[in-house]
């Protein structure tokens, strides 16, 4: 079979991943758009050493799409071209057209009766103060596409005549919708927050089948002025430390979602709050989560690239392909698998411009239950091209109770390592 | 120009920040990725003249195959 990879810098998924995951019956062939070429040309020179690989010089009409079994991406910002490759093959997929803007998802949402959260639209500064008005205070305001929780603030209440820095911050037309009322906290570890997400594969025939359920650490809160506050997503966990009967609450959720949406034939990243009231629906993200992956295989060994892989040319999942059908006593080069683990991204200092710190991989590979090194920031550079992260981990440990006290940790030692960095910064949690 | 064993030892070190390159150590578990793959390649090209094989390096991952495939290199 032959699987075309769209491929990017920003993948949640890197070459080498997908080289020693994908299935032995499957030939990948790697395509990056003309302008990601450019800017990526050490990235698409490996690609081209390991695997067939092709630059696209126009649009996606100018892609032949003889004998391509199926097509996906692991890129947020190369999902719009990936769909329109696949809608070729097999016609609109997500049915619901701009499915992956969040006022669009929404929208359907409510429609379906999935959600009664007040939501709009602003296209500038002068409709936002309008549209948060309407919406309903304390509201969060994110950009229409994309994940990781870049660009989400969260705003108590009016703020007088000029918001301000924070709006400079903002891409426009920015979506804003209501704070979910989400419990303060996961239901049985007070070190987790309230906030789960679930990898989902959708068949040709809208058939789903869970693949993980997530838990998460708790957002990082970043206190702006005037009741401001921008919002970092910093880690997933597995397990999910629920309940099976709680998350299946979640994944019922998922599927509606899912279907409101009319998803097939692709692996999704959704995002939910558990509430007083039940669940909440974040946003359904067309790709599968970053980080998840490498989190998964240091405990159950569950190979979420190649379920993606497999989704994406119609292959069907089976249960031992699931996280709770896998083998979690199964050893991998020598090391027994940990019964949790989490992906770990503690975020850089807010105001920070470039990395004063000198810190190295070594440093972070010797921290206690730290697994996995996959990137860190490093000396001089700016800190966008660490992501504003200090670092990516997956830390490990034989229960919940002892993975929240290693995350905490691990969080004051690097924290630690890059304390030039920090001076005058505020952050408090959520 | 460098032994290819000798140029892979030491930039594996260097690369993936590691005291002694281990036969059973993994490119990916030391946090390798492509860029990372590219640099080895590049400067293991520069110092010994052998290219090492990245699809060897992506599929095994370990410095004991690459070793084996630097050795080949200058076996007869």
């Amino acid at each position: 079979m032959r699987l075309l990879v769209i491929h990017h810098p920003y993948a949640s998924v890197n070459l080498t991943e997908i080289r020693q995951r994908v299935p032995a019956d499957v030939n990948v062939h790697v395509l990056f758009r003309r302008d990601v070429a450019e800017t990526a040309p050490d990235l698409l020179r490996v690609s081209q050493m390991v695997f067939p690989t092709s630059v696209c010089e126009g649009d996606d009409s100018e892609v032949p799409l003889d004998g391509v079994d199926g097509v996906v991406t692991f890129a947020d910002p190369e999902i719009e071209f990936a769909d329109s490759l696949r809608r070729r093959l097999w016609g609109p997929e997500p049915l619901v057209p701009n499915a992956w803007s969040k006022a669009v998802q929404r929208r359907v949402f409510t429609e379906a009766g999935l959600t009664r959260l007040r939501h709009g639209v602003a296209h500038s500064p002068d409709q936002l103060s309008r549209v948060m008005r309407h919406v309903g205070y304390p509201v969060v305001v994110k950009p229409l596409r994309g994940a990781g929780g870049h660009g989400v603030f969260r705003i108590e209440s009016a703020v007088p005549n000029d918001p301000g820095s924070k709006q400079q911050c903002l891409e426009w037309p920015i979506h804003v919708e209501a704070a979910i009322p989400a419990l303060p906290a996961h239901p049985r570890h007070q070190w987790m927050s309230s906030m789960f997400s679930v990898e989902m594969s959708t068949d040709a025939d809208g058939v789903h089948t869970p693949i993980a359920v997530f838990g998460k650490v708790p957002v990082e809160t970043h206190a702006g002025g005037g009741g401001v506050d921008s919002l970092r997503v910093c880690g997933d966990v597995w397990p999910s430390g629920l309940a099976p009967e709680e998350e299946s609450v979640l994944v019922h959720a998922t599927a509606n979602a899912l279907t409101s949406l009319g998803i097939t034939r692709r692996v999704t990243h959704t995002e939910l709050f558990l509430t007083g009231d039940g669940v909440e629906v974040v946003e359904v993200n067309g790709r599968m989560g970053g980080f998840l992956a490498r989190v998964l295989r240091a405990t159950t060994g569950a190979d979420l690239v190649a379920v993606t892989i497999r989704t994406a040319l119609g292959i069907s999942i089976a249960a031992s392909d699931t996280a709770s059908g896998s083998d979690r006593s199964v050893e991998t080069n020598g090391c027994e698998r940990r019964r949790t683990a989490a992906g770990f991204f503690p975020s850089a200092p807010l105001r920070a411009q470039r990395v004063r710190s000198s810190v190295s991989r070594r440093q972070l590979r010797e921290l206690p239950d730290v697994v996995l090194v996959e990137a860190h920031a490093k000396h001089g550079s700016p800190w966008s091209a660490a992501d504003h992260r200090m670092a990516n981990l997956v830390v490990a440990a034989d229960n919940h109770q002892r993975l929240g006290a290693v995350l905490s940790s691990t969080k004051d030692a690097i924290r630690s390592l890059y304390q030039p960095d920090f001076a005058g910064e505020r952050t408090s949690h959520e | 120009m460098s032994d290819p064993i000798d140029a892979l030892h030491r930039n594996w070190c260097l690369l993936l920040e590691v005291d002694e390159a281990d036969p059973a150590q993994n490119f990916y578990d030391l946090g390798g990725d492509s860029l990372v793959a590219l640099d080895l390649f590049t400067r293991v090209a520069d110092e010994s003249g052998w290219e090492l094989p990245i699809e060897v390096l992506f599929v095994e991952g370990t410095f004991g195959a690459l070793a084996q495939h630097a050795f080949g290199s200058t076996d007869g």
